[in-house]
């Protein structure tokens, strides 16, 4: 798999139109993607995006521990909804098995999280988005 | 013709299914694979997001948008209703020749009177302006021949194959005839509308339509007119049984039924007339139009030996019921054993006895009994003719079917007539209702609307003709529908009418109006057919004497049967619930 990069920053998300990500990385993009997206307003995929940037602006994720809470669900949702749109043919390689969304901390009005893709064929991709609330 | 697609059969984007979207977007995932292998078309990537999935509602709604235009391509989708450009459909429909009633030639009869009785010549380019002025509701001779339209003089025979009438005797010192017209009709043109002609005739007294003119397609919907096309395109000429039935009802969609019999149907008896026992092909074209009531006087000469008034009935339409016979200034009807109507072929090589009723072929005469009171006085006035004869004057109210002889013109047209197929256009056989009682129930406290039952069960009576016949279950309908709770039974008594006549003469018999006496006695009177039960509503006879001296040659069945009913008749008896 192929398609436009994208760089996640503090400040937001920017398209990169000279860069491409491909294989595995690709699909880690969209993952990431996915956690940001807030369920419901992806206009065809009902089951496209996580709850966690909801709870957020909500302020329901007043401590670690509901942080965390929320992040696993996210992390679930986003493995179960990237499983589904897997297109036939996909290598081990470019399909997640496992992610893990690990809560750094609190830094001002942003949470960070660490989130950490296993694919099928066992490699691991760490990243590190921003999620802002 | 240029069409906005898109607003036009492309439904709005909030209208296309996430379901849809899907698809499509799966689809042309699948499609771009083929491609390009590696682009990742996922949602959340960026060209999923971006492109791929705009695109798909796109695409959606164009193939919901293509889906629309394709059942404006199907028929009977249009049939049911389901129209998605009016326009569109009106132009294709077009290509069927079907078109809406401001394109579509209308027919319709006009009856010219004039104050001489002589030969007259109507241009073929004659004009009628039935719209009271020279440019709305303009109408031309419909004409199946070359030439112009020759009018004969009283009592002449038409020229076969040519365009020909002859003017009938009015009685009142005028004379007239009814000839077809067609034109686009901008206006509805209404019974008894005067009209102008041009070029102008001095013994014209008046032209009027005869009849409210039919627009050429009736004013219905696409729907309707697109059911008409599935019926008509597959083939419509005059070569077999369903085409021809077709051409007709494209040629003349004011028709209310028509049926063709072909030769080996029950009720074709015509082809048992070839005496050298060749299998000629022959076809005979039933139908039926909104009938006219009309009104004439004749001239009947008294018949001293048989004490009987007798005259050649020289109508002018063509009768198919009639309704009274009345004499004296003061219009006393006859009374029903008092006169009776012969029938007489006048092309036996054509049509035979009952074959020829209800067409052209068939002459009529009218005895009427010298009719006296106890005194011995006679009832009916009567005068003396030029040949000094006794002669005594009746009028006659019938009903006649002006679409016949139009037919009649049509299908004599070299353009028209199947080759080697001897085609005759008659008026259904009428089942003429005497009794029609119909017994029912209804909840105590409910009013019954049985005037609308009355007109609904009348109107739908005397529009039947093949292949829609009588049926209980409309009857039991329109009672339901006035309010009764039930219906129990429907109560009734019909004769067949084989021929507006009471007896057939022989072909070569002799003519009642040159030697009565004779005739009388050759006279067959054909066999009483009566219906006791709705279910013998639908009879299937043939005359049991077919090659015997007292053959008359009449058949009935589903192909050529048609019903009577006075509303009057209609009675509702209401029964106790049990």
């Amino acid at each position: 798999m192929k398609g436009l990069k994208i760089e996640f920053g503090t400040s937001g998300a920017d398209l990169i139109l000279d860069e491409q990500v491909s294989g595995s990385l690709a699909t880690v993009q969209n993952g990431l993607v996915n956690l940001g997206t807030i369920k419901g307003t992806a206009p065809t995929h009902v089951s496209r995006g996580t709850d966690l940037m909801l709870k957020g602006l909500r302020g329901e994720l007043v401590s670690k521990t509901a942080a965390r809470h929320a992040s696993n669900f996210a992390a679930l949702n986003t493995v179960v909804f990237s499983r589904a749109q897997d297109p036939p043919g996909l290598s081990d390689a470019e399909r997640i098995d496992t992610l893990f969304l690990t809560v750094v901390g609190f830094a001002g009005q942003s949470m960070q999280l660490e989130a950490a893709f296993v694919m099928a064929d066992g490699t691991e991709i760490g990243a590190t988005p921003d999620i802002i609330i | 013709m240029s069409t906005d697609i898109i607003t036009t059969y492309v439904p709005a984007a909030s209208e296309i299914s996430e379901e849809a979207v899907l698809s499509v977007r799966e689809r042309l995932s699948d499609f771009l694979r083929e491609k390009w292998p590696d682009l990742d078309t996922r949602p959340n990537s960026v060209f999923g997001d971006l492109f791929l999935t705009p695109a798909s509602y796109m695409v959606a709604g164009l193939e919901e948008g293509m889906n629309r235009f394709m059942s404006d391509l199907d028929l009977e989708n249009v049939s049911n209703g389901v129209i998605w450009n009016c326009e569109f459909v009106t132009k294709y429909l077009g290509n069927f020749a079907v078109y809406d009633r401001a394109t579509l030639q209308s027919t319709g009869l006009v009856r010219i009177r004039f104050n001489e009785d002589k030969v007259y010549f109507l241009d073929r380019r004659t004009k009628f302006g039935l719209g009271g002025d020279d440019t709305t509701n303009l109408f031309s001779l419909r004409m199946p021949h070359s030439g112009g339209w020759d009018i004969n003089k009283v009592g002449v025979t038409p020229t076969a194959n040519s365009n020909n009438v002859t003017l009938v005797d009015a009685g009142d010192g005028t004379y007239f005839v009814d000839v077809p017209v067609v034109g686009i009709m901008d206006t509805q043109v209404f019974a008894g509308d005067e009209s102008t002609i041009d070029p102008t005739i001095a013994e014209i007294i008046s032209i009027t339509a005869l009849q409210n003119f039919d627009f050429g397609t009736p004013p219905e919907s696409l729907s309707r007119l697109a059911e008409k096309t599935r019926q008509t395109i597959y083939a419509a000429s005059m070569g077999a049984r369903g085409p021809a039935r077709r051409f007709l009802e494209k040629e003349f969609p004011d028709l209310k039924a028509i049926s063709v019999a072909l030769s080996g149907d029950s009720v074709m008896l015509r082809d048992t007339v070839n005496a050298l026992g060749v299998a000629d092909g022959r076809m005979d074209v039933y139908s039926k139009s909104t009938w006219l009531t009309d009104t004439q006087v004749v001239t009947a000469v008294y018949d001293a030996t048989e004490a009987q008034f007798v005259v050649k009935l020289s109508l002018s339409g063509r009768p198919v019921y009639i309704d009274s016979i009345t004499y004296g200034a003061a219009g006393t009807p006859l009374p029903a054993d008092t006169y009776t109507i012969l029938s007489r072929t006048n092309d036996v090589m054509n049509a035979n006895l009952a074959t020829a009723a209800y067409s052209k072929y068939e002459d009529l005469y009218l005895l009427v009994e010298l009719l006296v009171n106890e005194a011995g006085d006679e009832l009916i006035s009567t005068g003396h003719d030029a040949d000094g004869n006794k002669v005594a004057s009746f009028t006659i109210t019938y009903r006649q079917d002006p679409m016949l002889p139009v037919l009649d013109l049509t299908l004599s047209s070299s353009d028209v007539a199947p080759v080697g197929v001897n085609t005759l256009v008659r008026g259904f056989v009428p089942i003429v209702f005497t009794k029609f009682n119909i017994k029912y129930t209804k909840r105590p406290g409910t009013t019954l609307r049985l005037s609308d039952a009355r007109t609904e069960i009348f109107n739908y009576v005397n529009e039947l003709g093949h292949p829609y016949l009588y049926s209980d279950a409309k009857i039991i309908d329109a009672m339901f529908y006035a309010g009764a709770s039930d219906v129990r039974e429907i109560d009734v008594a019909a004769t067949v009418r084989w021929s507006i006549a009471d007896a057939f003469l022989p072909a070569d018999g002799a003519d009642p109006a040159e030697d009565l006496t004779t005739a009388l006695s050759e006279a067959v009177p054909p066999p009483d057919v009566t219906i006791s039960n709705s279910r013998g509503l639908k009879p299937e006879f043939v005359d049991p004497f077919v090659g015997l001296s007292n053959e008359t040659l009449v058949a009935v069945g589903a192909r050529n049967i048609t019903y009577v009913l006075d509303k009057a008749l209609i009675e509702f008896t209401e029964i106790e619930e049990e």
